[in-house]
């Protein structure tokens, strides 16, 4: 009787709607989805601890391994998988056919969104649930970046193919997190399959990128000398403009748009 | 004052690209139930979804218990309980899960009416929702529905793609609850026998538009359905009804009481809302037939 007190669920007045929202979807979803956050967490985490070991234990070998793709992209990439694992907003906009096709599968709704607009929430609050989880993918990917131009900055050794492949990528993830309101149409709305083929496109960008500095096929590219002078100071300040945008966009713009808004998208 | 009705839906437009609900107006008091029936496309669905908020409205305004259902959407969704045809929950989690979830956001929750009606419509708490027959997925739909106490419910075709058996049952609770007096009800549906015994009012909806909306008893004192022999329509009368069935030799039509001395030697019969809708599409199809006619001949 005692356990199944515990157990019981009630109202919390004192949480937010967004917070609500959250524990809402994690009830639904179950621990499948907490144990998939947990792993991903962990090996974005492990990535950029290796990146930061990697690079200042042996910096010579770190160099020559040509293996800054695989942190900067891997922490990335997991940090993604727990943002879109997450948001209860749609990713139709990327997603769109994976969507439909699960849909037709389980002959009903997949979406979480479905659900929660028939809820007591209002949009903006899952706006900012779903904000919530994208700062997860904001700091994840643009840690390394940051790091990796600081170096650029400290270490002369650092430049060089390092350099332009990091400037590469910290531009690349800038125009990835300002992808952001274009999934959601809560700053630009693309007409018709526009917004589709551009975050594909984006994607495709990201994987290219991300693959070419694993590898040695994209060198030509990264010893571009005017790519390498965007190393350092420039792409510190391209993600910190893109973080700050995104994060003013959000507060300024986003949330007072979507205040009374309808649930469509 | 207390505002006595519980949704107030006055000059709603929707425009799509291929379709538009056009100025749609309809009051539902409280404690009553209203049908909402139209054909397939009339726009029932898009009506419910900007009530909900779940689509944005081109103009006009909606109320719930006198609230404006964008602005105080939060207030106004606590006291709607929603069923729908379609699946709007996630399929690979249980109602277990689901009163859980719900838990969370309504404010009313009542998580021992949930269990007493999850017991009784003998709903297995654990397992997954896309295991549930289509019955139990509606009644499963109920419990939660009923279960933060609503004082609106919204149904959206409840009772579709049920077998006989599943949608006896699920009429049967509905009455119950209706019977209770106490809460308005919106009923969607294109099965209008469903509404016959329930519904206390009736909104008819074609292409977009409200064509009537009335007391269920006011539909036999306003409406008749006439027959007889195509020889009894004439230019003058036939304009007169609103709409006609025609066959090889005779008729049937639905015309208001007070055009019955214009008809001679036919049959009068008490209308249901059956007959009021069938009879105000082919009315309105004519309509459109009539009109491409002059079109094409212009």
């Amino acid at each position: 009787m005692a356990k199944k007190a515990k157990e019981q669920v009630r109202f919390n007045p004192k949480w937010s709607e967004a917070k609500r929202i959250d524990k809402a979807r994690l009830a639904i979803v179950g621990r499948q989805n907490t144990a998939l956050w947990a792993i991903c967490l962990g090996i974005s985490l492990l990535m950029i601890g290796c990146l930061v070991f990697a690079s200042l234990i042996d910096t010579e070998e770190f160099l020559a391994d040509n293996i800054v793709g695989v942190f900067v992209g891997g922490s990335a990439f997991m940090s993604f998988m727990m943002f879109a694992g997450s948001t209860i907003l749609p990713m139709g906009k990327i997603l769109d056919r994976t969507e439909r096709l699960q849909r037709n599968m389980l002959k009903g709704s997949v979406k979480l969104t479905d659900t929660f607009m028939h809820l007591p929430v209002k949009k903006v609050s899952a706006y900012k649930q779903s904000f919530g989880y994208f700062g997860v993918l904001l700091f994840f990917s643009s840690v390394p970046c940051i790091f990796l131009n600081v170096m650029v900055l400290l270490d002369d050794r650092f430049t060089g193919v390092v350099a332009g492949s990091s400037a590469v990528i910290s531009t690349a993830i800038s125009a990835i997190l300002l992808m952001f309101y274009l999934i959601y149409s809560s700053m630009w709305k693309m007409k018709g399959k526009g917004s589709s083929y551009f975050c594909t496109a984006m994607i495709i960008v990201f994987y290219l990128i991300w693959i070419g500095s694993m590898s040695s096929f994209m060198n030509v590219i990264f010893e571009l000398a005017w790519l390498q002078a965007l190393a350092g100071m420039p792409a510190l300040c391209i993600t910190a403009a893109s973080v700050l945008f995104i994060l003013l966009a959000q507060k300024l713009y986003v949330e007072k748009k979507q205040a009374n808004a309808a649930w469509e998208f | 004052m207390m505002n006595q009705y519980a949704l107030e839906v006055e000059n709603v437009t929707k425009e799509f690209a291929d379709f538009t609900l056009d100025s749609v107006n309809f009051r539902l008091e409280k404690g009553m139930v209203m049908g909402l029936v139209g054909e397939n496309g009339a726009g029932k669905t898009t009506i419910i979804k900007l009530i909900l908020n779940a689509m944005e409205k081109t103009a006009g305004n909606i109320r719930i218990f006198g609230m404006d259902h964008v602005e105080r959407e939060v207030e106004a969704k606590e006291r709607i309980g929603y069923v729908s045809d379609d699946d709007y929950l996630f399929v690979t989690s249980s109602i277990k899960q689901y009163a859980r979830a719900f838990a969370h956001v309504y404010k009313n929750w009542d998580q021992a009416l949930f269990e007493k009606y999850a017991k009784m419509w003998k709903l297995p708490p654990k397992k997954k929702f896309s295991e549930y027959s289509k019955g139990m997925k509606t009644k499963a739909m109920l419990a939660l529905a009923l279960a933060h106490h609503p004082d609106l419910l919204i149904l959206d075709e409840p009772t579709a793609g049920l077998d006989p058996v599943a949608r006896i049952e699920v009429l049967d609770i509905l009455r119950e609850i209706v019977e209770a007096g106490e809460r308005a009800v919106l009923f969607s549906t294109h099965i209008t026998g469903d509404l016959d015994k329930i519904a206390d009012s009736v909104t008819v909806l074609i292409d977009g538009k409200v064509t009537e909306s009335m007391a269920i008893d006011q539909i036999e004192d306003k409406y008749a359905v006439i027959s007889g022999s195509l020889d009894a329509l004439n230019a003058s009368n036939e304009s007169l009804c609103i709409g006609i069935r025609r066959g090889t030799q005779n008729f049937e039509a639905l015309v208001e009481r007070k055009y019955l001395a214009d008809f001679n030697e036919v049959g009068v019969h008490t209308p249901n809302i059956e007959n009021l809708l069938t009879f105000s599409i082919w009315g309105h199809r004519e309509e459109i037939v009539e009109l491409e006619g002059e079109k094409n001949n212009g």
